[in-house]
Formats: structure tokens, C-alpha cells, sequence
């Protein structure tokens, strides 16, 4: 057990906008988070920090004992993190089963399939999140619903310890978000440790102990769903800001 | 001795001014055509090429007056810009890929179609060279260093030509629509700015600056089979040296480079012992994207 | 680097050691059994996305289409035993490894390069050195010349790897024209090397060996090329081609795929190199310029881009139509006696030409080769001449 994650001071900057604005928290291996706050409020920016696609301006981060701060996105895969995209970059002329081979191309994957081969690695990664039918078609004629399923295998396929999934539930309807839901939770029983960007409330509160709130680029909030939910200045921040999420 | 590098520093001044500007007036419509809509054309030295053999081909061969024959030509590249423009480069606004390939395919186009012309109608074999005649008579002297009022009169268009461009993207209503679509096509589009208008324009725009630059200069430095693609090359290497996109840039750079190529003529080239100057500009390219693929003034963007 | 293809390949050598040991030695048992069960495996192989085998495609239309195309063009220049036309097959073979090659650095991997004609051209320079200079076997001399086209190819690679896009198709052809340039310098006395009509094993002279030969390594570059874009490594490529930042995000250090991609790439294209060099006896850079880059375009514009098969298509067409050009030229010029002799001499600007002007209609109407199309229109006619 132990910390997995710790994110020190981190501050980004685009041009005049402070993004994130000195954000620290740390999360324990195993844990499940949310991540939530009003759009724009640089939860999209975090995660790309994290995930290595963004250099931050000041602040370090560290990854099991070791400082990634300035490690490469692949780099930082091979460390053990991994990320879903809010909107989904599925490899569009390749098959579903190939997408997923990428992923257990990678370093961590290899050792993840060295007993049982690459592809029945894939197969069974697919199996896992209900796309094992649709192994041979490409991406591009599928629903939405299995595009975002496709993007949570192709996160696992790397064989990861934390798992960044950047708004899982979106766009979804109720059904395939159940599908979701249950998946996170089977993920989270089976030991990864997982940090959710989500906007829609409801589900997320009943899913995840623990909750961090950014508004404005910095951390304004961090407990429990009922502790977050009775804080003022959370509530200050989502009135001050609009009504789409409490309804959506 | 000091004679001697007196009159080449003279020399590379003069020559070199000539030259940076006569780059600047092409690599400025390459430029823009960059920072407005993200397409390299690589047919762009072709039109230059083009041009020089319009004008060639209506003096000598169809016997119209020069000043006719460039006037004609200039209308026709321009409407070849047009052209480029409808058929190439609108249909694969996403695709800069295609977009390269596309014009790149076109200049072979070209190219080509001149080679054919000349050998087919046996109008005359161009090993090939092509000769004008400036039409501003007489030279000067200066330090006993000779030069022709043309060229004088080539650095003053080339310089009046520039100037008007910029004051025209500075000042005038389509220039601020130009420079909007340069900064933010969504954004403009948002604004009612019309990009299929402003994108065509800036092709013709390119085109026709590619046409005055070879009316101007070929007169100075015939042109030559490989004189097409070199413009392109040289073109390339002024904007990104200078950054893709940046007017300034664009003069800034095409200045280093002819004062550059210009004093390895002079001097460098026998010191190394071999031509470096006619391969400086493929140098550049080479160095400028390992070291600083935006250019000195060029905006940061993902290359 | 073709990952668990290879494990296999080791597991059944091991198996054939301990059998060879069991028998009497005999060294071409053991030689035939590793063919058989390397053609077995080849038939067998599973493309992993698809499912499908050599089997099943050759039983498509499409496969058929090619297969049968590829006997026609083995068979119809033996039978027909004309200089002439040995050359024209020898030079769509050579265009075919230089096509395919190209068209899995840019068609499957996405590096576009404007500048594979440096390749082709340090191969034979590269084939033309070490035949003359180290007086070293011709077999030998191509391996060689295509490893330093690698190393070569490294030395580009390393730095166009972080250009993306146009910047890297402009790079790559600045590149090439500096090279270009640079083999005209006098000094270097580059112009024109003539290869040693008589060398080693046979006569250069004839067609035939020649063809032969060519043939045979077109067949195994190809085949490589293929298994290759069949493979983990191919997934891997096309992954890095469709989206490079998710590819990244997978864990994949695509730095290092693309370099993979580089030097397979410049490899064969040094073979073709070197291929061109014995076939023109003769290494000048004239034939190495700018309009050699454009030439794989061409091809796999014809045949489809990515798809290494379309390539190597594309270069056949583009081989053959050009001679069917040259001679519609001829004949054009025997039926009207007063055309301009230009249209016999200036063949190849003509053939440029109009495949310039091919390609911009290709690209404006079609955008992924105009083999797909033609062949199932082709299917449509068979099926109902079957009256299906």
C-alpha cells in the first residue's frame, strides 16, 4: 500500500491563463478518485500534467517513489499510468482487436502477455470491457457507447497501476453508463487505482470515497461526496457558474 | 588587394540587396499563403518558372511588345493561382498531406508541359536558358564597380511592390480579414469573414507577387531547367528561416540569405573549394528544422 | 523485431536440431524440411486484426487479380525472350522494391518523405564502390551498399524524426537535393561509372540472369516488406501513422518505431539502388533527381497508399504503361510522318506529364488509389459475365 501518486505544488500556465494554480494532493495506491469541477477548470489540463502530454510550469510530480516531472508521455506509461481522452482517439484504420495489441506492444504489456501471447492478451482485454464481438471491425463504424469502451481497454492493454479516465461517462446513455460504472468498479475491486474526471454528479458521488474539486485552477476541495457536497465554497463555485451539471 | 574586396563588398551589397528583395516579393506570397491557410505549395517556383517563359514565349514568339507580354502573363499566373486554388487546395483543407502531394504533382505538371511545348512546336530548343531584356537601358559606375540602372530600377519596384503589400494587409479592411484568418480560422468564420474569398485571394496574391518577382529578376539571372524547383527551395529556405507566416520574418530572412549566398560567392566558395553557395539554402532548411523548425520570428506551433 | 513470428521460428528449429540428431546427418533433410515448414507457415500465417491467410486471399477476386497478373509478368518475358521487353520488367521490378519500400515508411508508418530518391541513389553509388573499389562479390556489394544506405538513412532519420507533417516531407527533400548537388561536385568525378560488363559468376549482359535476379529479390523484399506490415511491428506502424499521440499514450516510444520503419525502409530502398545500378550497368546522378522521389507518389497513388500491395501494382503500371506510351508515341509518329520528332525523344517528359496529369486527377476524385475501384468494377463485369 502506500502513496502512488503525489502531485506537488503544480502550476501550469497558457499565456496570460493560469490553468492549474498550484495544485498538491496525493492519492493512496488502490484508491478511487473523482475528479470534478466546473468546466474550465483545468481538470482536462491536470490530467494531461499528469499523463505527460503537458510540461508543467513549476511543481514536481511523483509516481511511486520516482520523480516524473519531466519523463516522456511513453515514458510515463511505462511507469505504470495510463488515460482515457475525453474525446475519443481510437486508431481509426486499425481493428478494435489491433488497437488494443498496440497498447500490449508497449513495455509493461509485453510483460503482462509473455506467458499467454499479445493477441489473446488483446482478446481478453476486449473480453473485459464486452467488445470481444467486435474484435475485428475498425472503430469507425461503431456506436459511441463501444468507442468509449474501446478507449478503456486500449488504457488497460499497457497494463497499468493508475488508471486517468477523463470523463468516462460522457455522452453516454443510462444503459451503457451502468456498463461503465460496473466496469470501474470491477477495476478498482481488482486493485488499480483509478482518478475519474466526471460532471455527472449523481453517479459519481455514489461511486468514489473520495472526491477533489477544482474551480478556477486551483484545489478548493478535498473528502468525501458528503463532505464536498455540504462545502460552500464548492457550491459558491457551480452556482456562480451555470446549471449544466445538475442536470445532465 | 584591398581594391579588390572593396569592389566585391560593393558588389555583394548591390547584388545582394537585388536579390534579397526579389526573394522577399516570392517568398512573401509563400508565406502568407502558409499563415493563412496552412498549405505549402510546391508549385509555387513553377510559377515563377512559368512566368519567365509566358513572357519569353510572347516576346519572341508571338512578337507582342514586352510590356504586353508581361501584363499578359501576369494575368494568366494569376489565374493559374486561381486555379491551383479551386481545384487543389480548397477540396483538402484538412489534408495538408494531400495538399503537398497535390502541388507537388502540379509543379511536375508544369514543368513539364513547358519542356513539351518547346520540344513539340519546335519552337526553339532550350538547353535552356532564357534571355529578357530589362527595358531601363544604361549603367553606372560607382567606385569603378559597374552596375545597370535595371538593376537599380529592380531593387526600387521590388521595394515598392513589398512595401504596398504590407500596407495593404496593415491598413485595408481585407487586409485585417487576412491577418484574422491568419490568427484563428475558426474565429474569423465566426466574425463573417469570408475564407473561401480570403484563401483565393491570398493564392492569387501569391501567385501574382511569384509572377512580378520573375519579371523583374529574370532579366538580371536567366533562367534555367532547374530554376523552378530551385526558387522553390530558396523560397522554403527564406520562410523558415524567417517562420512560416511572418511578414517580417519573411524580409528578414530572405536578406540573410542573399547577403549570405552572396558573400560565399565572393569569398567562401574558394576557400572551401567548391560551389557552397548554390547548395546554402538546402544547408539552411536542413539546420533551421533540426535546430529551429519555427524560424526566428515564427509563431510556436506543433511541428 | 517481428516478434512472436520469431520465438515460433526458434521453437520449431530447436525441434528439427533434435530430429536431424536422431538421423542419419543428413544436413539437405534437415535443409528441406526447414523450407516446407516455412512455406507451411507462410500459407498458414495469421494476419492477427483480419484472421485472414495467403489462402483465403488468393481465393478473393482481388488476389486472384494480382496473383495472376504477377505469373503474366514472370512468364510472358521468358516466353516472349525479347531484350526489350526484359528491360521493361527488370525496371517495374526495381520500381516495385523502391514503391513498397517507400510505401511503408509513408503509406503504413506516415512519415511522407519527398526525398527516397537519396536512397535509391546511395545504393548504387554505394553497389558501384564497393564492386570497383573492393573488387567484392556482387551479392556481397548489395548487402553492403544497402547497409550503409541504412546507416545513412539513420543519419537522416534521427533528426527529420521530430518533424511532423509537411516539415518532414520538405526536409526529406531539401535533404535529398543536397545530395543531389553534392555528387555533382567535380571532385568527386560522380557523373558517370560504368560497372564491369564481366564480373564474378556471369556476364551483366544478360537479360535474362539479370531478370532473374531481380526477380528474385523483388520477391523476397516484397515478401519481407509484407510480413512486416503483417506483423505486431506492422500494427504498430499503422497505429503511429493513424495517431501518433494515442499511439504514444499506449506506451509505445513511437521515436523508436519510426526509426525501425526508417531503416527497413531505406534498406530495401538501397537494394533497388543497387538493382538499378547492374541493370543500367551504370551509376550517374542524372537518374537520381527529384523527379525519383515523386515516383513512388505516383505509384502508390495508383495502387492505393498504405496498402504495400497497391504499391508495387502502381509500379507495374506505371513500368508498363510508359512503354506503351513510348510506342503509341512511335506509332502515332509512323501514321502522321509530319508530328514533331519530339514525341519520340522527349518520352519521358511526356509520360511524367501525363502522369502528372493522371495523379491530379487522381487525387481530386479519389483519394486512395485507383486500383480498388477499377478492380471491383472489374468483379462487377465478371460477375455478371458468370451471370451472377
Amino acid at each position: 500500500m502506500g502513496t502512488i501518486l503525489q502531485i506537488k505544488n503544480i502550476t501550469k500556465r497558457f499565456g496570460g491563463l493560469t490553468a492549474v494554480n498550484d495544485v498538491s494532493f496525493e492519492i493512496e495506491r488502490g484508491a478511487l478518485v473523482g475528479l470534478i469541477g466546473p468546466n474550465g477548470a483545468g481538470k482536462t489540463t491536470l490530467f494531461n500534467l499528469i499523463a505527460g502530454s503537458e510540461k508543467q510550469n513549476s511543481g514536481t510530480i511523483w509516481f511511486d517513489g520516482i520523480n516524473i516531472s519531466k519523463f516522456s508521455v511513453y515514458k510515463r506509461v511505462k511507469q505504470g499510468i495510463s488515460r482515457t481522452f475525453q474525446i475519443v482517439r481510437p486508431l481509426r484504420r486499425l481493428s478494435c482487436l489491433d488497437n488494443v495489441i498496440v497498447g500490449c506492444m508497449s513495455p509493461r504489456g509485453k510483460i503482462m502477455s509473455a506467458d499467454i501471447g499479445v493477441s489473446h492478451l488483446a482478446s481478453s482485454i476486449l473480453g473485459s470491457v464486452g467488445l470481444v464481438d467486435k474484435a475485428r471491425i475498425p472503430p469507425i463504424v461503431l456506436p459511441f457507447g463501444d468507442l468509449k469502451k474501446l478507449e478503456m481497454a486500449r488504457a488497460l492493454a499497457s497494463n497499468p497501476e493508475l488508471l486517468l479516465l477523463d470523463e468516462p461517462f460522457s455522452g453516454l446513455a443510462h444503459e451503457e453508463q451502468m456498463i461503465i460504472f460496473d466496469l470501474i468498479k470491477r477495476l478498482h475491486e481488482e486493485g488499480y487505482t483509478i482518478i475519474m474526471v466526471g460532471h455527472v454528479l449523481r453517479e459519481l458521488m455514489a461511486l468514489v470515497p473520495r472526491v477533489l474539486v477544482l474551480h478556477q485552477g486551483k484545489l478548493i476541495a478535498d473528502g468525501t461526496p458528503q463532505e464536498v457536497v455540504n462545502n460552500r465554497i464548492v457550491y459558491e463555485a457551480y452556482l456562480g457558474r451555470g446549471t449544466e451539471d445538475e442536470n445532465t | 588587394m584591398a581594391a579588390d574586396i572593396f569592389t566585391s563588398i560593393l558588389e555583394i551589397l548591390i547584388f545582394g540587396a537585388s536579390l534579397a528583395l526579389i526573394l522577399s516579393l516570392i517568398s512573401l506570397g509563400y508565406s502568407l499563403l502558409y499563415g493563412v491557410g496552412k498549405v505549402i505549395n510546391l508549385s509555387h517556383g513553377m510559377l515563377y518558372f512559368l512566368t519567365g517563359y509566358l513572357i519569353f514565349a510572347f516576346t519572341e514568339y508571338i512578337k507582342i511588345p514586352y510590356v504586353w507580354g508581361i501584363i499578359l502573363s501576369l494575368v494568366i499566373i494569376t489565374g493559374v493561382g486561381v486555379l491551383t486554388y479551386y481545384a487543389l487546395i480548397k477540396p483538402f483543407q484538412e489534408n495538408e498531406i494531400m495538399v503537398l502531394i497535390a502541388t507537388f504533382a502540379l509543379g511536375y505538371f508544369i514543368f513539364n508541359l513547358v519542356l513539351l511545348t518547346e520540344n513539340v512546336l519546335k519552337l526553339n530548343v532550350i538547353p535552356g536558358l532564357i534571355f529578357l531584356d530589362g527595358f531601363v537601358p544604361g549603367f553606372f559606375m560607382v567606385f569603378d564597380v559597374q552596375f545597370t540602372y535595371y538593376r537599380l530600377f529592380v531593387i526600387v519596384m521590388s521595394l515598392g511592390m513589398i512595401l504596398a503589400v504590407i500596407f495593404f494587409i496593415r491598413y485595408s479592411r481585407f487586409g485585417k480579414a487576412i491577418r484574422a484568418v491568419s490568427q484563428d480560422q475558426d474565429a474569423a468564420k465566426l466574425m463573417g469573414i469570408n475564407l473561401n474569398a480570403v484563401l483565393m485571394f491570398t493564392v492569387a496574391l501569391s501567385a501574382f507577387l511569384a509572377g512580378v518577382a520573375a519579371f523583374l529578376y529574370v532579366p538580371l539571372q536567366p533562367m534555367m531547367m532547374g530554376s523552378g524547383w530551385d526558387i522553390l527551395l530558396l523560397s522554403m529556405s527564406v520562410v523558415i528561416l524567417g517562420g512560416m507566416g511572418s511578414i517580417p520574418g519573411t524580409v528578414i530572412g530572405s536578406f540573410i540569405l542573399a547577403f549570405s549566398v552572396k558573400f560565399c560567392e565572393y569569398f567562401i566558395n574558394d576557400l572551401v573549394g567548391f560551389q557552397i553557395s548554390t547548395v546554402f539554402h538546402l544547408i539552411i532548411i536542413i539546420v533551421m528544422l533540426m535546430i529551429r523548425p519555427r524560424g526566428i520570428l515564427g509563431k510556436k506551433e506543433k511541428v | 523485431m517481428v516478434e512472436k513470428e520469431v520465438s515460433l521460428v526458434d521453437e520449431e528449429l530447436e525441434d528439427l536440431v533434435i530430429e536431424s540428431r536422431v538421423q542419419i546427418k543428413e544436413p539437405l533433410v534437415k535443409f528441406f524440411h526447414q523450407i516446407t515448414s516455412g512455406t507451411k507457415k507462410i500459407i498458414n500465417y495469421q494476419i492477427p486484426s483480419s484472421g485472414n491467410n495467403l489462402k483465403t486471399w488468393i481465393k478473393s477476386f482481388r488476389g486472384k487479380v494480382i496473383s495472376l497478373s504477377m505469373l503474366l509478368v514472370i512468364i510472358i518475358p521468358l516466353l516472349l525472350n525479347d531484350g526489350a521487353y526484359y528491360s521493361i520488367f527488370i525496371a517495374a521490378m526495381i520500381y516495385a522494391i523502391f514503391a513498397a519500400s517507400w510505401d511503408l515508411l509513408a503509406g503504413v508508418t506516415g512519415q511522407v518523405s519527398f526525398g527516397h530518391s537519396a536512397f535509391f541513389g546511395i545504393g548504387s553509388y554505394a553497389f558501384a564502390y564497393f564492386l570497383i573499389a573492393f573488387q567484392l562479390h556482387w551479392l556481397v556489394a548489395i548487402l553492403f551498399s544497402a547497409i550503409i544506405t541504412v546507416v545513412i538513412g539513420l543519419i537522416i532519420a534521427i533528426p527529420a524524426l521530430r518533424l511532423k507533417g509537411p516539415y518532414l516531407a520538405l526536409g526529406t527533400m531539401a535533404f535529398s537535393l543536397f545530395l543531389y548537388y553534392l555528387f555533382q561536385f567535380p571532385e568527386l568525378d560522380a557523373e558517370s561509372i560504368d560497372l564491369p560488363l564481366a564480373f564474378k559468376i556471369f556476364r551483366w549482359t544478360n537479360p535474362i540472369q539479370i531478370f532473374i535476379i531481380v526477380l528474385v529479390f523483388m520477391i523476397i523484399s516484397v515478401l519481407i516488406i509484407l510480413i512486416v506490415y503483417n506483423s505486431k511491428l506492422g500494427t504498430i506502424f499503422k497505429g503511429i501513422r493513424d495517431d501518433e499521440t494515442a499511439t504514444e499514450a499506449s506506451g509505445i516510444n513511437t521515436t523508436k518505431y519510426k526509426l525501425y520503419s526508417f531503416m527497413i525502409s531505406s534498406f530495401f530502398a538501397g537494394i533497388a539502388g543497387s538493382l538499378y545500378a547492374i541493370h543500367l550497368t551504370n551509376v550517374s546522378f542524372h537518374n537520381y533527381s527529384n523527379l525519383l522521389s515523386f515516383y513512388p507518389v505516383i505509384f502508390t497513388l495508383l495502387g492505393g497508399i498504405g496498402s504495400i500491395s497497391g504499391a508495387v501494382m502502381g509500379a507495374f503500371t506505371f513500368a508498363i504503361l510508359t512503354r506503351v506510351i513510348s510506342e503509341g508515341m512511335g506509332f502515332l509518329s509512323l501514321i502522321f510522318p509530319g508530328l514533331p520528332p519530339a514525341f519520340t525523344t522527349q518520352i519521358e517528359t511526356i509520360s511524367v506529364f501525363i502522369f502528372a496529369i493522371i495523379l491530379l486527377l487522381i487525387i481530386r476524385f479519389t483519394e486512395r488509389g485507383v486500383m480498388e475501384p477499377v478492380i471491383r468494377h472489374t468483379k462487377s463485369l465478371w460477375d455478371i459475365l458468370l451471370g451472377k
